[in-house]
């Protein structure tokens, strides 16, 4: 036992050793793919070594020329697997020059092989010298006339280096110098050192053991270095992931955000407490997807699994909000959100989500629309008190000629003999003038109604022909000529017909109130309805007042905006709070000639534009 | 006076309302006539005695509207007005301009039939004197130029003698004027002439002066 057999078999140990680390990463990490290439490149160093050890014991020429061809075998792989991981970890390199390396040294090695299995090395070993080195020890090397085939497995590993150094300024340029030198440069040292040590003892200029193993530490040490600064990186990734999911669990109970995520293949659920507790489950209770939706409200669920499943389909977010019955009686509005992750096969594979408590809001925004609902009606009050004494007038009408009739009955039924004849139409008008009265104060009664808004198809020409009935006396009163027109063609809309009363009504008024304030102009409104195809139609209410400040224009919608002395100035508000609520809008303008122009649109009917 | 019925004249926007007022009226009686608006009203030019029944509240030409264009006319006729509801100030304004009478649409039909008969009444009467006064002045106008000169002299109770005198003619010229004016504008005395010639409104339009300038002296 000398230096020699203790230093090449640690050289074999040393790259087994690393080989079998980045083997180990390479297998757990599919992404690591270049990992494996390298640990390849350390077990045929090993067995290099061995081969390089075994030629320096080696008692006859024969045996130095069956080592040597396993050797050129083995130093091939090194160098196909060396390109090949370059090729890999660096993600560069030219194609051609990584695949011109190990083919030439191929193209060598097959005459290793090829009758007259010759060396590749050299046409003939004449003999072996034993050279002794320090140490006591020994070692030998072969002497004898140079194959000159050689000459291709060295230009295969001077385009291997070639390969390397372009590949690594390709990569220097991409921005990972630290890489590029290191392991490029380790690669590079390699070859060189490689090819010019085995040219300089096959030409016979020194005796000296062949160290193609020896050298490869070099890049060892290279890879090494790499792999303590990925783990130190791992660990402080691994900190700052604790770190960050720290900040995120703080952010999550902060917000009252319980995350979740869904492993659409195995059918895992992962969820933090907070949702466990949002959706009502114990902290240790395992979950699925068919478990989440148990969760939710029976009534909710089908819009909830729809939602999910489009999600799926289309890659758009999951957006929903629900009710969750939890088992004590109390039921919760969560809102859930999520994304689909994909493979790469654009398969579904994860929905990451979360679910947020919302029930307050929920709560506020019911207030509020009740709150606006009850204004809404207030105000609708209001504007009937304006019309009280023209809509006395409409009353009176039917009322006054009934009395009428049946006086003139009286007097018939005293002629003598009693004119009876003339009863039939009496009784008639009589009973149509009752219906009248009676439809007044229907439309009265359900103004004054209290409710909330219930959309159905309504005809645009009754809406505004009832506001025309409304507003009639009132007009006549006020000596303002009350303009109408619903074209033919116009398709339903969709609308609440008390809520849609009270904003024609509201701007009907505002209009005569706008003309009383401007003596001068002519006395005229016009409400007209239009529709030019798509799916909305649109009403104009127009007034020949005095037109709105252009200031003004943008804010006359705002709560407690009101430019009479004693208007609240919610009218406008309500209005367009509750076009917005038919998804309509409401908006002023003025007229080119005199006064302004409000429109507001609503929604067609779908069923009615078909036919 | 007039020979021909007297017509009702109803005018209403509500054609229920109108048709059931005119039933009442014609069943009381009464010849009618309908009309839809103000306008359509006044655009008929017939002069048949009779009366009209308006509702205030009407599109177009209101029901004051429809007043105030009558009161051109001296031979309009008494206008009732029906309301559904009355308010103070137009009531005033209605009455001030001599409306007959100013009824809810819901008033008794005696009060109905009460007022349209005191609106006939009264445009009967209205007539009437129209017609008289008519006469009256047609007796007047048959004086000669002196003749009139006397009358003004003798309505302002002047004698014989101061009227000779101021004219210049004999006391038995001034007896013959007076015997001849008492003939044409056929009276007895003269405390009847003088009250025909203030119902006739002579000498009324360029208070008393004499032709020719000069003050009369009481």
């Amino acid at each position: 036992m000398n230096w020699i057999t203790i230093a090449w078999p640690m050289v074999a140990a040393a790259c087994l050793t690393l080989g079998l680390i980045e083997l180990r990463i390479g297998l757990a990490r599919p992404a690591d793919a270049a990992r494996l290439l390298f640990s390849v490149s350390a077990f045929a160093t090993a067995t290099v070594c061995g081969i390089e050890l075994a030629i320096m014991q080696a008692d006859s020429p024969d045996q130095v020329k069956a080592l040597l061809r396993w050797g050129d075998i083995g130093v091939g792989v090194m160098i196909a697997s060396l390109t090949a991981f370059i090729w890999v970890y660096f993600r560069s390199g030219n194609k051609w020059l990584a695949l011109a390396g190990p083919g030439l040294y191929a193209a060598g090695v097959i005459f290793d092989f090829l009758p007259p299995r010759r060396s590749l090395t050299y046409l003939q070993i004449t003999g072996l010298r034993t050279v002794e080195t320090f140490g006591g020890a020994s070692y030998r090397v072969a002497e004898g006339v140079p194959n000159p085939l050689n000459v291709l497995p060295y230009l295969g590993a001077l385009m291997l280096l070639v390969f390397v150094v372009d590949a690594s300024l390709r990569l220097a340029r991409r921005g990972a110098r630290r890489r590029a030198l290191v392991v490029g440069g380790s690669v590079a040292f390699w070859v060189l050192a490689a090819i010019a040590h085995s040219a300089l003892i096959e030409s016979g200029i020194v005796q000296m053991p062949y160290l193609f193993s020896v050298s490869y530490l070099v890049i060892l040490l290279a890879m090494t270095y790499e792999l303590t600064t990925d783990v130190s990186a791992a660990a402080r990734l691994g900190r700052e992931l604790q770190e960050s999911e720290r900040r995120m669990d703080l952010a999550g109970a902060a917000a009252g955000l319980g995350m979740w995520s869904l492993d659409l293949t195995s059918d895992e659920v992962w969820a933090t407490a907070k949702t466990r507790s949002l959706l009502g489950f114990a902290e240790t209770e395992s979950l699925n997807q068919a478990r989440l939706m148990g969760a939710v409200h029976l009534e909710d669920r089908d819009a909830v699994r729809v939602a999910f499943e489009t999600s799926l389909r289309n890659g758009r977010d999951f957006d929903v909000e629900h009710r969750v019955q939890i088992p004590g009686g109390e039921t919760r509005w969560i809102a859930a959100r999520g994304r689909v992750e994909r493979d790469s096969g654009r398969r579904p594979i994860l929905m990451r989500g979360v679910v947020l408590d919302i029930s307050a809001q929920r709560r506020s925004q019911l207030d509020l629309q009740q709150l606006q609902g009850q204004l809404a009606h207030t105000s609708r009050v209001s504007m009937m008190g304006q019309l009280a004494s023209a809509l006395a007038h409409e009353l009176n009408q039917p009322l006054g000629a009934i009395l009428r009739n049946a006086e003139a009955a009286e007097l018939f039924l005293q002629h003598d003999p009693p004119d009876l004849d003339e009863l039939r139409p009496i009784l008639a008008d009589i009973r149509a003038d009752d219906q009248r009265a009676r439809d007044v104060i229907e439309r009265l009664r359900a103004l004054l109604k209290r409710r909330s808004i219930e959309p159905r198809a309504l005809a645009v020409a009754d809406l505004l022909g009832n506001i025309a009935m409304l507003t009639r006396a009132d007009a006549a009163a006020r000596r303002v000529t009350l303009e109408i027109e619903s074209g033919s063609g116009l398709p339903q809309v969709m609308g609440d017909w008390v809520h849609l009363q009270q904003v024609l009504l509201n701007l009907v008024l505002n209009a005569m109130d706008a003309i009383d304030e401007s003596p001068g102009n002519s006395r005229q409104i016009a409400v007209r309805a239009r529709y030019s195809g798509g799916r909305e139609v649109e009403v104009a209410v127009s007034d020949s007042g005095h037109g709105i400040l252009p200031e003004k224009l943008g804010i006359i919608f705002e709560p407690f905006f009101t430019t009479k002395e004693n208007g609240m100035g919610i009218g406008l508000s309500i209005s367009r709070t509750i076009i917005e609520a038919h998804g309509g809008r409401i908006w002023a303008e003025n007229s080119h000639s005199e006064g302004a122009t409000f429109r507001f649109t609503l929604p067609a009917a779908v069923e009615s534009l078909s036919s | 006076m007039s020979q021909s019925l007297p017509v009702v004249s109803i005018v209403d926007d509500d054609p229920s309302f109108l048709k059931a007022v005119s039933r009442l009226l014609h069943a009381a009686g009464y010849a009618v006539r309908t009309f839809s608006s103000a306008g359509e009203f006044l655009a008929q030019t017939t002069d048949t005695p009779g009366c009209l029944v308006a509702d205030l509240h009407m599109p177009g030409l209101s029901g004051l509207d429809l007043q105030t264009a009558l009161a051109q006319d001296p031979q309009a006729p008494p206008v009732i007005f029906l309301t559904g509801q009355g308010d103070i100030a137009t009531t005033v304004r209605a009455m001030r301009q001599g409306a007959e009478d100013f009824l809810t649409k819901d008033a008794p039909k005696a009060i109905l039939l009460k007022a349209v008969e005191r609106a006939l009444d009264r445009d009967a009467r209205q007539r009437a004197e129209r017609v008289r006064l008519q006469e009256l002045r047609g007796r007047f106008d048959a004086l000669t130029p002196r003749e009139r000169e006397v009358l003004q002299h003798v309505v302002l109770g002047r004698l014989n003698k101061q009227i000779a005198s101021n004219l210049g003619v004999s006391e038995r010229m001034v007896k013959l004027h007076r015997t001849a004016i008492t003939t044409k504008v056929q009276v007895r005395s003269v405390a009847e002439l003088t009250r025909l010639v203030q119902d006739a409104g002579l000498f009324e339009e360029n208070t008393p002066t004499f032709p020719g300038g000069f003050q009369v002296r009481r």
